[in-house]
């Protein structure tokens, strides 16, 4: 290859120059300015050697492929032949991998033993030896160093999580004071409303026990979990004709009717798309998603599942989900922030569904936020993992905090871990979840069940055990001494 | 609990036994001072992700005292030491194997199908070799090489040499590795961004190709999450082995 280095006061006249030399056909490698002007480094295109020695390669590898048959003899070879081999062996790379392969470990032994030289000399001899996490050397085989699989380290990649700023508590807007009277209206409305509250409630007792079903009911509900709010809305409209062996059907129609499920349209698996496990820790995201993951695998093959883990937070997350991929065939891929995110959703595109299992948040974490505007991409849904088992309250504080725009999709973790299935499902109704499936155990992916309304209403209402968090028929009066919390949504009955 | 498979993804085992060793590959352009260190860090990085791994170096040609992939295809019996190894990686000349795969394609549906039955014990296969060599073996396979690119002198040009012929010869998709020094002061980070840059716009404006570029650190252990990301990112693109059933042997 012929490179000419051509210097001019202004770059035009070296181009110029250049040009002049090369023709048509000038390649201009650097332009960079000197002293005294500009320099040019400048080569014909023509004269590029070809990327690759393909042809002088192949022909060496024809002349050289007899030797590896052990019949054949070697055959001598012309003058010719031999000065073009060694042409050819000297345009061969210089340093193959296997020896640059052996260059790195010598290197590596050798900074070994200086460190450990080093750490005598400092006489630490209480220091332990560390667990090696790196991977095991390669296997080089050679002519000089014939076939030792040595194994040596590769320096440890020590992932740091970025460190997360604190987010500044928002200043406490402090309302302007308003004037006397409007305080005193307020204060009028609360006690008008408490009062009504109070009277209803009265009201709505003595009817319950003039009609001992509906008290009987309303002790059933709560027993199994339901929220005394709920169990008054659907009592309150049970028709009065209703015999008790009818009653109870009647009431668990009401709850299977308000339960959405996805049992009339597509399942997830079939439907497939992007979805974003959310929800509190501890809750099951990473197995329900490795359970998706092997279903639709199963269904459609390991290629038409991508697995992305955000879980850069919890020790091990990546591993877990990258353990459960390996098992699949599939690649679990993992992403820092957003922009890392959607690139990863374009190199998923064609995939028929997209898992991206998150970090597991409290709802007063200040880091969900953070999280969710991650999430905040075109066709991501997000589908929250709710545990089965938990407490009506932090159900709620769980469903209102993760709450988005549009349908809010809900999987039932841990069914068979549930005590009561109340709760759970009392929360579904009152936020108007839509159920996509439940897993009932650890099995992965046995344990994923569609989610059916009747089904869960029934082992919701199933006699549980006797209990000591239970109320008894004479308890229910307590349930009203406080003005209960009025929730949105509408009960179909 | 005394259940033969008893632990949690027992039922992912069928799974795990239709999973086939999956081919990747790093073309090489001659920029090996690029290369090397590369093809180390992404060894490195795909055994500590839990694969085993095999190298094809079709730069180098096997002879009577190094043997490599030539001799696997002619005696499948022998074996490589380190080879049934696990979580280990074994680097193999290969150029007049994969030379030999490439002559005898034409009779095979894919020139790489006598590779699954040498390496189904292992996770990962990779073929290092020179475009020339890459192109025909290669050739209508779904497989995205990766093309090392530095700001060293004649690096992009070579390399958009190398992309073009991928690209307009055997229909493959290349993505791009922006080898950087790590060491802001020097500048050369905005250096290899800047090659990349230059090289993805050449072969979207003359091939109407859009490659992906990945930046990664040349220093060993300097970008880990970069390599990490591409790592995964070639694994993703990777074509997996038809797996082939053995008959029993009597």
């Amino acid at each position: 290859m012929n490179i000419q280095r051509f210097t001019a006061p202004t770059s035009r006249e070296a181009l110029a120059k250049a040009r002049l030399a090369f023709g048509d056909e000038t390649l201009i490698l650097s332009n960079r300015s000197t002293a005294s002007g500009v320099e040019v480094l400048a080569t014909a295109e023509n004269t590029l050697a070809p990327s690759d020695r393909s042809e002088s390669f192949a022909s060496r590898v024809r002349d050289q492929a007899p030797p590896l048959s052990r019949d054949s003899d070697v055959g001598t070879l012309d003058l010719r032949a031999q000065v073009e081999d060694d042409a050819a062996q000297l345009a061969m790379s210089t340093l193959s991998f296997q020896d640059y392969v052996r260059e790195r470990m010598l290197r590596r032994r050798a900074e070994a033993l200086a460190a450990e030289k080093n750490g005598n000399i400092l006489g630490n001899g209480n220091a332990k030896p560390s667990a090696d996490p790196r991977p095991p050397a390669p296997a080089v085989r050679s002519a000089a160093a014939p076939a030792k699989a040595t194994r040596a380290d590769v320096p440890a990649a020590i992932k740091t999580a970025p460190a997360r700023k604190a987010e500044a508590p928002a200043p406490i807007a402090t309302a302007p004071a308003s004037k006397l009277s409007e305080g005193m209206v307020d204060e009028l409305h609360a006690m008008k409303t408490l009062i009504e509250d109070r009277f209803n409630t009265l009201t709505w007792l003595g009817q319950a026990r003039q009609h001992p079903i509906q008290s009987n009911l309303m002790l059933k509900l709560i027993r199994a979990g339901y929220s005394p709010t709920l169990a008054r809305t659907i009592l309150e409209r049970m028709p009065e004709d209703v015999g008790a062996a009818e009653s109870l059907r009647w009431v668990m129609a009401v709850l299977e009717r308000n339960l959405k499920t996805d049992a009339r349209s597509r399942p997830l698996i079939e439907e497939g798309g992007v979805y974003a496990l959310v929800g509190a820790t501890g809750v099951g995201k990473t197995t329900t998603a490795a359970k998706l993951a092997g279903l639709c695998a199963r269904e459609h093959g390991p290629a038409s599942v991508g697995l992305i883990t955000l879980d850069n937070y919890r020790v091990g997350a990546h591993d877990q989900l990258r353990s459960f991929g390996r098992m699949l065939g599939v690649v679990a891929h993992l992403a820092h922030d957003r922009a890392a995110l959607q690139d990863l959703l374009n190199l998923l595109a064609n995939k028929k569904m997209v898992l991206i299992d998150t970090t597991g948040l409290a709802p007063s974490d200040p880091r969900k936020r953070e999280m969710l505007s991650v999430l905040d991409l075109p066709r991501v849904n997000r589908l929250l993992v709710l545990n089965a088992g938990g407490h009506g309250d932090t159900l709620d504080s769980v469903v209102a905090s993760f709450k988005s725009s549009g349908v809010q999709q809900a999987v039932l973790s841990k069914i068979d871990e549930a005590a009561k299935l109340g709760p759970v499902l009392d929360a579904s109704i009152r936020h108007q979840l839509l159920l996509r499936g439940v897993t009932m155990g650890q099995k992965v992916p046995e344990d994923w069940d569609s989610a059916d309304a009747a089904k869960l209403v029934r082992l919701s209402m199933r006699s549980p055990a006797k209990s000591a968090f239970d109320p008894k028929a004479a308890d229910l009066g307590f349930f009203y001494s406080q003005p209960l919390p009025v929730h949105p949504g509408h009960l179909n009955a | 609990m005394l259940e033969y498979l008893s632990n949690q993804g027992a039922g992912l085992q069928g799974f795990a036994l239709q999973t086939a060793p999956r081919v990747m590959a790093l073309a090489s352009h001659g920029s090996q001072q690029d290369e090397l260190p590369l093809l180390w860090e992404l060894c490195s990085t795909l055994v500590g992700l839990g694969y085993s791994v095999a190298v094809l170096d079709g730069t180098s040609a096997e002879s009577e005292q190094n043997h490599g992939l030539g001799h696997l295809l002619e005696d499948a019996c022998w074996r490589p030491d380190g080879m049934d190894e696990p979580n280990s990686w074994v680097v193999l000349p290969a150029g007049l194997g994969l030379q030999r795969l490439c002559d005898s394609a034409g009779s095979r549906a894919s020139a790489l199908e006598p590779l699954s039955q040498l390496f189904q014990n292992y996770g990962v296969v990779l073929i290092y070799a020179r475009v020339g060599l890459m192109v025909p073996l290669l050739d209508g396979s779904d497989i995205e090489p990766l093309l090392a690119v530095s700001p060293q002198a004649m690096s992009p040009v070579t390399a958009y040499q190398a992309l073009k012929e991928m690209v307009l010869k055997a229909r493959l998709k290349p993505t791009i590795a922006a080898i950087m020094d790590d060491s802001p002061a020097t500048g050369t980070a905005v250096g290899a961004n800047s090659a990349a840059k230059k090289l993805q716009d050449c072969a979207m404006t003359f091939l109407g190709y859009h490659a992906h570029t990945q930046a990664v650190g040349r220093q060993t252990g300097a970008g880990p999450d970069q390599m990490f990301q591409l790592a995964l990112r070639l694994l993703e693109n990777a074509v997996a082995l038809p797996r082939k059933h053995w008959a029993g042997v009597h």
